[in-house]
């Protein structure tokens, strides 16, 4: 989808070291112009380093990272271009909401102050009230629309469903899903579960112990992976790649594989795959790998889309 | 930028303000009372301070005139106050609370923020301590007059630009702490405890050696002279002590202990059982003032000075103000650093 136009965000070889430990290593990734990404990982992967870096807030220590053309840690120009609603949604609480709305009307040469209240009176959102006494599911609206009222080219959202309840993410996601469809907008967003993306993202990027696992569209890892059962496998199987993951139980074992073609040894049973499954995959996959082999923890297993 | 840093910090901002307001009605009211004194007992007529005529008015209006010596120390701790209360939390709140990560993901630079917020603040800063300055210096005046110690410790940090200089270094080091502990009140210990420290070290350490002091030797007053003149210059008296021509010490100030003197001249130290100052002179009964004065010639007093004059008085006020401006511009500098490199 993403064939002609320039990637939204391209980092490569991206690293970010905080004294010894690494938050995230030797990171290539393509987040294609207009996509929706998923960033899913567990906490503590290195979402929120990759995040702030893509924003401008951190300095890469290794490698680089280009947004929309430039660096963002250096180039001004591009602050006006990405959105981000970092983890917790920040918001000044003794400020009321229209005094937040002010903030950026006054922050951001291009501030779409409408669009923003007309997005707050459709969520029935009293402008007079201070942010401090709404709700979570409220504040985190009026974040989202903090962010989309900059008209921003990338927005970038930092789990912003971690604090919500089920009915608040349906509508977080909504007003999120809304914008994107007015165009224009390449969208990131982590979160450490992917059930709650799987159905509004088009692209998936997987981190775990600061290093990535896995960036694809998500289709085409749907298209590029299956479960295998079947005996346990002694040699190459024809049309496997690769074993991502291998849950045995007694004689029977049943793989997530990378395929690279048709399979058809008749002793595996082959089955389409869910999302959630080669999340959790690639996921456990990483954990052994990490636990066994170190320092160099892991190789990037994810092709560049 | 301008309009969220007012909507921001407007409350202690207007608290200051009310401060200063509050502070300023007490100098009003208390300063009125000094004055009307002061011109009551004649001083305003008197020209030099130290004349005999004046001495006892002198004397009398300090009495009943001595508030600054409580007022000074609460003055001298407000610089404290605005890093406390404005220069911590410039940073240190924003960090803590997150919401740092707001502000800057909107399309202004981390610079530009932390330059507006400082920026408003130094301002206010310089002119809360400005007007107060100018309080203080109005209500002192009449105490100047009657004793000149504007270069003394403790009343110089009062008057002058050296009071708007140490708010502006407090509101920097708040700013700093802040930036460094990202915590508001680890952010307030440190603040005090910094400003405490640089103000004392530079009190003690660098403002005496500013310039080397005057050292000089001046005549010992007597009745002849009858204190037409002071027996010392005005200025920053840093050691002023009386001895006789043989180099003893006979007392601190310009004066004699009477213990020290008791044997060669019984009579002037028997009249007073304490020390004799130039000042108290018009109480002191003439038999007395005559036996110090043959004892004065008898063993020839002198008074010995180690002082700043009363000329170089700006030249340490400027040079102090430049110290602290430049300290207040370093640690302003590396926080601005630390925010755009080190602080996410």
């Amino acid at each position: 989808m993403s064939a002609t136009i320039a990637p939204a965000l391209i980092a490569e070889d991206l690293g970010k070291r905080y004294g010894k430990r690494w938050a995230l290593a030797s990171c290539s990734l393509d987040v294609p112009a207009g996509s929706v990404t998923a960033l899913v990982g567990p906490n503590g992967a290195g979402k929120t380093t990759l995040l702030h870096l893509a924003a401008g807030l951190l300095r890469p220590s290794t490698g680089r990272v280009e947004v929309l053309g430039g660096d963002p840690a250096r180039d001004l120009g591009l602050l006006p271009r990405i959105g981000l609603v970092a983890q917790d949604m920040p918001l000044y609480r003794g400020l009321t909401v229209r005094e937040t709305l002010r903030l950026g009307h006054k922050l951001n040469p291009r501030w779409d102050g409408a669009m923003a209240i007309e997005r707050l009176r459709q969520l029935s959102i009293d402008l007079d009230q201070k942010v401090g006494t709404l709700s979570g599911g409220q504040r985190a609206q009026i974040a989202l629309v903090v962010a989309l009222g900059k008209r921003p080219e990338l927005l970038l959202l930092d789990e912003p469903l971690a604090a919500l309840d089920p009915l608040a993410r349906r509508e977080f996601m909504q007003t999120l899903m809304q914008s994107a469809a007015d165009g224009g907008l390449t969208i990131v967003l982590s979160s450490h579960l992917i059930v709650d993306l799987e159905r509004v993202c088009d692209h998936l990027v997987l981190v775990a112990a600061g290093r990535l696992q896995l960036a694809d569209d998500i289709d085409a890892l749907l298209a590029s992976h299956k479960v295998l059962v079947g005996p346990r496998p002694t040699g190459a199987i024809a049309g496997v790649a690769d074993v991502v993951d291998e849950a045995r139980g007694g004689r029977q074992a049943s793989m997530v594989v990378r395929v690279d073609g048709p399979i058809h040894d008749p002793r595996w049973m082959v089955e389409d795959v869910a999302l959630e499954e080669v999340v959790l995959a690639y996921l456990s996959q990483a954990q052994e790998a990490a636990s066994v082999r170190r320092p160099h923890a892991l190789d990037v297993v994810g092709a560049v889309s | 930028m301008i309009w969220l840093t007012w909507r921001q910090h407007r409350l202690s901002l207007l608290a200051g303000a009310a401060a200063v307001v509050a502070l300023g009605i007490f100098l009003v009211i208390t300063g009125l009372s000094t004055r009307a004194d002061f011109t009551r007992l004649g001083l305003d007529s008197c020209g030099i301070p130290t004349h005999m005529k004046c001495a006892e008015a002198s004397a009398q209006f300090l009495r009943s005139h001595s508030a600054h010596q409580f007022l000074a120390p609460l003055l001298l701790l407000l610089p404290a106050l605005v890093g406390v209360f404005w220069g911590a939390p410039l940073v240190a709140r924003e960090l803590e609370q997150g919401t740092h990560h707001l502000v800057w993901s909107q399309s202004i630079s981390r610079t530009r923020w932390l330059a507006v917020k400082v920026g408003l603040l130094g301002v206010a800063v310089v002119l809360s301590s400005g007007a107060v300055t100018w309080l203080v210096n109005w209500w002192i005046t009449p105490i100047m007059s009657a004793v000149p110690q504007q270069f003394e410790p403790g009343i110089f940090d009062l008057l002058g630009v050296v009071p708007a200089a140490y708010a502006l270094v407090a509101l920097a080091i708040g700013v700093a702490a802040g930036t460094l502990t990202r915590k508001l009140v680890p952010a307030i210990g440190l603040t005090l405890v910094l400003f405490l420290a640089l103000r004392v070290g530079m009190t003690v350490g660098v403002r005496p050696n500013v310039m080397p002091p005057v050292h000089a030797t001046f005549a010992f007053p007597t009745s002849a002279t009858k204190g037409d003149q002071p027996a010392v210059p005005d200025g920053w008296k840093i050691t002023l002590e009386t001895r006789d021509r043989d180099g003893r010490f006979i007392g601190s100030g310009v004066g004699m202990e009477p213990q020290g003197l008791m044997a060669d001249c019984p009579e002037a130290a028997a009249n007073r059982g304490r020390e004799v100052e130039e000042t108290d002179r018009a109480q002191v009964g003439p038999s007395t003032l005559n036996a110090v004065d043959e004892c004065a010639e008898k063993f020839g007093f002198h008074v010995v000075a180690v002082y700043q004059p009363a000329e170089r008085y700006w030249r340490f006020q400027l040079t102090e103000a430049v110290i602290y401006l430049v300290v207040s511009g370093g640690l302003l500098g590396a926080s601005a650093w630390w925010i755009r490199n080190r602080v996410t």
